[in-house]
């Protein structure tokens, strides 16, 4: 340190690209740099692009929603509380925190940018090494089903975790709330997931659920089912969801509280019910055996 | 002092329900380094988180730069730019290092050029010694360093206006000596507002000090006007005087006394900052029935 002569500041703030885009980077690069982002990159890259002749490419979705979405909760919350304690450390910075959630939301597509190179090697595989007869799925389903299974489960679960991840940071940012939350998530989709008959039209309220698999029958546990509703509105729905989560973090800023930000918070929560309501009521109006045994 | 006020207090009061934190303070903050003084739950923080915007008080004028302070976002975003401030404690992310810790802060202080952004967090480190380690991780850092990097986040951009809450905290007596020398520098062409525990470090650096006393500004003068306070108030004998607000057997035997009514055998003293600063928070004490 010096006692005199202080050297000062040369030139100031003169903007050299908005400050979201900046901070954004700085926030991509702390994603890309937290361990359980490395675990779940690397898993989903190792484990999730190997194809299945057996029974269906399809089941690799669980590995991105686990490894990049689930995983990718805690890590964005933990990032999220960093953000939270950097601003706290500055005391009185100029740029407010809907600027930093912001740039926390864009570091989610971080996730999503590898969630979006499994589904486009899976959705080769699907279609270039399809589903034996006996497989998932079966039967006369469309192209868009497919991709639209594989992209829901997949892909956005690993957009879907982050910004998650974010709204527990801002408004429930002690430690440990995080990894139970993502507990209490893991064991309501194991039971929502479509294992219980009474349950499978209801499922589809949840961020990530199965549209069949070897769920079985009382005949064959091992049988190949479709359950009901519509994969297509059920990624409307969860678009609507990540669009949501948005909202409700940038809605802990007092400054951000506008009329926009509400309309837009209300216009995605109508949309998702309405897209929820229609996942479940259009597509595959009952549960469909597979007649082959797998 | 003879700048212009870089923030002015009209009856500036903060409630937190029944609670009055800050109680109708008239202040006009200038250059140089102004000293901030006061027992725990005085308004200290209170009033430098009005001042830093954090906070809108309850009533009162607070024009900070010559913008109201609590007015519209956009007045208050006016002000932090211009404002460094350094909060009382500290929390730092987990895994990062110095440069990057800073060089975090500074975008949100809009540093978007990342060349001379970077320029600046080096500059910043530079003064405050961390500059040889930049990479270094922030948890692999001494209780006196980290203090010393929350710092230099103060100091991104030489704001016009430095608020430093318990700076000193945690420092070793060199490291403190370094900071005075920072301070000082930098009160030389800007204004410090340095709230403290420290007295030394008032009576060494700075020009002004005022004195918080159960959301009041009880003093505001110089320090020099602060010591005078006490004269003819601090005795030395050999027995402790009656009446004493404080008072405690030195180093040579000598028992050093506070205010009372001295005996013959006791002699006058020189009075500290510290000496006026306790007798001053004893008279409040005793002004407000609480036993000193």
């Amino acid at each position: 340190m010096t006692a005199v002569a202080l050297p000062v500041a040369k030139g100031g703030p003169v903007a050299g690209g908005s400050v979201l885009w900046r901070l954004a980077g700085l926030e991509v690069r702390r994603y890309a740099r937290h361990p359980l982002f490395l675990v779940g990159a690397v898993g989903t890259l190792a484990i999730g692009m190997r194809p299945d002749p057996v029974s269906s490419t399809y089941f690799n979705v669980i590995v991105p929603a686990a490894a990049l979405g689930i995983l990718g909760l805690v890590a964005m919350a933990s990032l999220t509380r960093g953000a939270d304690l950097l601003g706290r450390s500055a005391g009185a910075a100029p740029v407010p925190e809907r600027v930093q959630t912001g740039a926390l939301a864009l570091a989610a597509l971080l996730p999503f940018a590898v969630g979006l190179v499994w589904f486009a090697w899976n959705a080769y595989l699907a279609f270039d090494r399809p589903p034996p007869p006996s497989g998932f799925p079966f039967g006369d389903v469309s192209t868009g089903w497919k991709l639209a299974v594989l992209f829901g489960c997949g892909a956005l679960s690993t957009l879907g975790g982050p910004l998650l991840g974010i709204v527990i940071g801002r408004w429930w940012p002690r430690r440990g709330v995080a990894p139970m939350l993502a507990v209490a998530l893991v064991a309501a989709t194991i039971i929502m997931q479509g294992l219980f008959e009474p349950l499978r039209r209801v499922r589809l309220f949840m961020p990530f659920t199965y549209f069949g698999g070897p769920f079985g029958t009382e005949a064959d546990p091992e049988r190949v089912l479709l359950f009901p509703g519509s994969p297509q509105w059920w990624v409307g729905y969860l678009v609507c969801l990540c669009g949501l989560a948005v909202v409700a973090a940038l809605w802990h800023d007092r400054s951000a509280r506008d009329g926009r930000l509400r309309t837009t918070g209300l216009v995605l929560a109508a949309a998702a019910v309405a897209t929820c309501l229609l996942a479940t009521l259009t597509g595959l109006d009952h549960t469909l055996v597979n007649p082959l045994s797998s | 002092m003879n700048s212009p006020p870089v923030a002015v207090t009209r009856g500036l009061t903060k409630r937190y329900g029944a609670t009055v934190a800050l109680d109708a303070v008239d202040l006009s903050i200038g250059g140089g380094v102004t000293g901030l003084l006061g027992p725990n739950g005085a308004g200290k923080t209170t009033l430098i988180r009005l001042l830093t915007t954090a906070i809108a008080p309850t009533s009162g004028d607070l024009t900070v730069f010559g913008l109201p302070a609590a007015g519209a976002l956009k007045d208050r975003t006016e002000v932090r730019r211009h404002l460094g401030y350094l909060p009382q404690e500290v929390s730092f992310p987990r895994g990062m290092t110095c440069f990057r810790f800073v060089d975090y802060i500074a975008v949100l202080k809009e540093w978007t050029d990342t060349r001379r952004r970077h320029a600046e967090v080096r500059r910043v480190l530079d003064l405050v010694g961390l500059g040889d380690r930049p990479t270094k991780p922030i948890r692999a850092l001494s209780g006196g360093q980290r203090r010393r990097l929350a710092l230099s986040q103060s100091l991104i951009g030489s704001p016009r206006l430095l608020v430093l809450d318990e700076p000193t905290t945690g420092l070793d007596p060199e490291q403190r000596a370094s900071l005075r020398g920072l301070l000082s520098s930098f009160g030389a062409s800007g204004a410090v507002l340095l709230a403290t525990h420290q007295t030394e470090d008032v009576a060494a650096l700075c020009e002004r000090v005022i004195v918080m006393v159960d959301g009041g500004a009880r003093f505001d003068g110089t320090v020099a006007e602060l010591v005078g306070t006490a004269a003819g108030h601090v005795w030395l004998g050999d027995t402790e005087v009656p009446g004493a607000i404080r008072s405690w057997r030195t180093g040579t035997g000598q028992v050093r006394s506070i205010g009372g009514t001295p005996p013959a055998s006791a002699r006058a003293a020189e009075p500290s900052v510290e000496d006026a600063y306790l007798l001053m928070l004893g008279s409040a004490a005793v002004a407000s029935g609480v036993a000193a």
